[in-house]
């Protein structure tokens, strides 16, 4: 037995320990946001629903996007946050050798709202070489390497149909999305697992900065795939029921697809917003395990001081956090009893991931685009399928929606490799 | 950029075909350009740093990968701690990659979870700040072919930005078979640079190393010696030999490296700089 799964039998000694009075130590550098870097729009695709119309619909009537597992070739007992929209989408002729699943719910995700003819405009203001491209992966398109192994020949050869150099590399979705829309500046792909696209941020706020650019177009995108299917499913970390984040009957995820995208510019030469900054960023490493989060969340904690500490805010100053909240037993343990320890009572906070599953190497700016929504509309997603809370758990948490003005939200993200990034958007005049 | 950036160069590790180390590399170099030809091999690397058990589970790249960190960091003469890292990677693990794929035709399709938590791409930064205990920010970038240029670019921006110092770790392996008919790599090759911002005090530095965007390449890269020309070539993480080269070059050197389709990292080295 691997001792992966050595480590999740090891754990039952946590659930005995308070973990309050652990710290990381103080936070010896602060990092300075020179530039006042503003959101211009943002758009989603998920199982909750295809673009922001669909998916605030969603979120109001707090109607999952979860269903039974019919993936496939895939006969795992589970849920899956799939986007069924993707079984209509037509490759185009010209693009066909871009196919692969991961790039159609990039494509499909982009084509959602206003989101191109806001770029269309930034791409006459500032031009297609000064314009960045962060994106965000954990398979990019590793759905397509699945599919050409069934064709493999006796010679091990692949078709011709699959020798798609520019589709099989973890590059993949940079590639694509710089093709697509003719982007021609800056281009990189950030595969840090499960907090990928939350890292996308910090490095076009990075970009935007330094004055190499002077737009960044930021995304995630991730699609489902047996490999982490049956991925996730030999670490035992699959659920046969709809996801619980923070449920005492939570006893695995749900894996979902998404795909998200931001654009960011410096304040002074954006011509239009959409009334959000992006106020701080945190990003460290547990220095723990590959596949299990640090006992007391040591590595998560810096992350989000680190954020606090940049935006120059308070913990009280926080109005909601899109938790990571997976439904693993581990992962919402550790993140529910550090965020129940470091913000107060007042503080919201809510996985989303009742809704859509988890999106992996999307969920970092997915989450982060609800967290700004509510920012926008005011509707703050509850817990959706949390019947009752882990007594173990130090937090308080809510399966409703709440509706209040906010003025600061923060997105956590960690991932395997104990990779954690965690995110301050605030409302644009209200930000110190 | 409106500006030129500067850092210092602290700290380089390199393993790969007939070198397990920078030094190694340099008396390489010099052997190549003197048309020694030479069938040359990677001996495997055996990173002490991470516990054996661990290492043995470990893949060839992440091995790879954290011995040249691990050179880096003990020339720098820095604590773990205190650096950050970006790791970039332009083909990832394709041993792996064929594993699952292989695995996902069978009817069981029955992964180990080993191997499927070393698939990640940030599988080396996760080692690696696990086996030295850094709690710092920890990238994983794939950029394809322009993975070398866009983690010179990040790295130096971070290391500029944060005041503080990273390492850059860049690695491709040998591509498996299988996946030769498309990405024809067949060498392994790994190198690793740690810089530090003008103002970090250290004390002494390799060279010193100054950068600017830009969206025309100006200057042609000069043709590597012998056999580095085809691993330049075929391996994207071997972009990076130039400017390992220009550490011998006592003249400053500049060097271009591509980020995007229209956009370039400009890089001027002057190698030997004693602070």
């Amino acid at each position: 037995m691997s001792y992966v799964l050595l480590d999740y039998f090891d754990l039952n000694w946590l659930y005995f320990r308070p973990l309050f009075s652990v710290s990381a130590g103080p936070v010896k550098e602060t990092i300075l946001l020179k530039e006042r870097i503003v959101v211009v729009t943002y758009e989603a695709t998920c199982a909750a629903g295809v673009g922001m119309d669909a998916i605030r619909q969603a979120i109001v009537q707090q109607k999952t996007g979860l269903r039974k597992n019919d993936f496939p070739g895939c006969d795992l007992p589970t849920w899956i946050g799939r986007v069924q929209a993707l079984d209509d989408y037509q490759w185009p002729t010209l693009r066909s050798q871009w196919k692969s699943r991961n790039n159609a719910l990039i494509d499909l995700a982009l084509q959602q709202g206003t989101f191109l003819s806001s770029l269309d405009a930034i791409k006459k203001q500032v031009g297609i070489e000064r314009i960045g491209l962060v994106m965000g992966s954990s398979t990019s398109s590793i759905d397509r390497s699945e599919e050409a192994y069934h064709f493999l020949d006796q010679d091990e050869k692949f078709p011709a149909e699959f020798l798609q150099e520019d589709v099989l590399n973890p590059h993949a979705p940079g590639l694509f999305v710089a093709a697509r829309l003719g982007l021609t500046g800056p281009c990189m792909t950030i595969n840090t697992a499960c907090s990928s696209s939350a890292k996308v941020f910090a490095t076009a706020a990075r970009w935007l900065n330094a004055g190499i650019v002077d737009a960044v177009l930021v995304g995630g995108a991730d699609t489902l795939c047996l490999s982490v299917l049956y991925g996730f499913h030999s670490l035992q970390l699959v659920s046969e029921k709809q996801c619980q984040p923070f449920d005492i009957a939570r006893d695995g995820i749900n894996l979902g697809e998404a795909a998200g995208f931001a654009i960011l510019m410096r304040a002074e030469n954006a011509l239009t917003h959409c009334g959000i900054e992006l106020n701080g960023y945190g990003e460290s490493s547990d220095a723990h395990h590959m596949s299990h989060p640090h006992p007391q969340g040591s590595g998560a904690r810096l992350a989000v001081e680190q954020a606090l500490n940049q935006s120059g805010l308070n913990p009280s100053d926080i109005d909601y956090i899109n938790l990571h909240g997976t439904a693993s037993q581990a992962n919402d343990h550790i993140e529910g009893n550090l965020v129940g320890n470091i913000f107060p009572a007042t503080t919201r906070m809510s996985s989303t991931k009742g809704w859509t599953g988890h999106t992996l190497g999307a969920a970092g700016i997915l989450e982060s685009i609800f967290a700004m929504d509510s920012l926008l509309t005011g509707e703050i997603p509850g817990n959706v399928n949390l019947k009752n809370i882990d007594p173990e758990i130090d937090i308080q948490l809510s399966e409703k929606n709440s509706q209040a003005r906010l003025h600061h939200v923060m997105s956590n993200s960690f991932g395997f490799g104990g990779n954690n990034a965690c995110l301050i958007f605030s409302r644009l005049q209200e930000a110190s | 950029m409106k500006n030129r950036y500067g850092c210092n160069l602290i700290g380089v590790g390199a393993w790969g075909p007939g070198f397990n180390n920078s030094l190694e590399l340099k008396n390489q170099l010099n052997n190549q350009s003197q048309n020694i030809d030479e069938e040359l091999v990677a001996l495997p690397p055996k990173p002490e740093i991470i516990p054996a058990n661990e290492r043995r589970r470990s893949p060839l790249a992440v091995r790879a990968a954290v011995e040249v960190s691990w050179q880096a960091l003990q020339q720098s003469g820095l604590d773990s701690s205190e650096v950050a890292c970006v790791f970039g990677s332009g083909l990832g693990d394709t041993e792996i990659t064929d594993y699952m794929c292989r695995v996902l035709t069978t009817s069981e399709k029955q992964l180990s979870p080993t191997k499927f938590h070393n698939s990640v791409h940030n599988a080396a930064a996760g080692y690696w700040t696990i086996s030295s205990g850094c709690m710092k920010s920890a990238n994983s970038i794939a950029a394809y072919q322009d993975t070398v240029g866009i983690c010179l670019l990040e790295a130096m921006i971070q290391s500029v930005q944060h005041n503080e110092p990273v390492l850059i770790t860049l690695f491709d392996m040998a591509v498996q078979e299988t996946w030769r008919q498309i990405f024809p790599c067949e060498q392994s090759f790994a190198a690793a640079l740690l810089i530090c911002p003008e103002s970090y005090a250290v004390k002494s530095s390799l060279a010193k190393l100054s950068f600017s965007a830009a969206t025309k390449n100006i200057t042609e890269a000069s043709a590597l010696p012998g056999f580095f020309q085809s691993l330049y070539q075929q391996n994207p993480a071997a972009k990076i030999l130039p400017l390992l080269q220009a550490l011998m070059n006592p003249q400053t050197s500049c060097l271009e490296f591509s980020t995007g389709a229209s956009s370039f990292i400009s890089v001027e080295l002057q190698a030997g700089a004693v602070i």
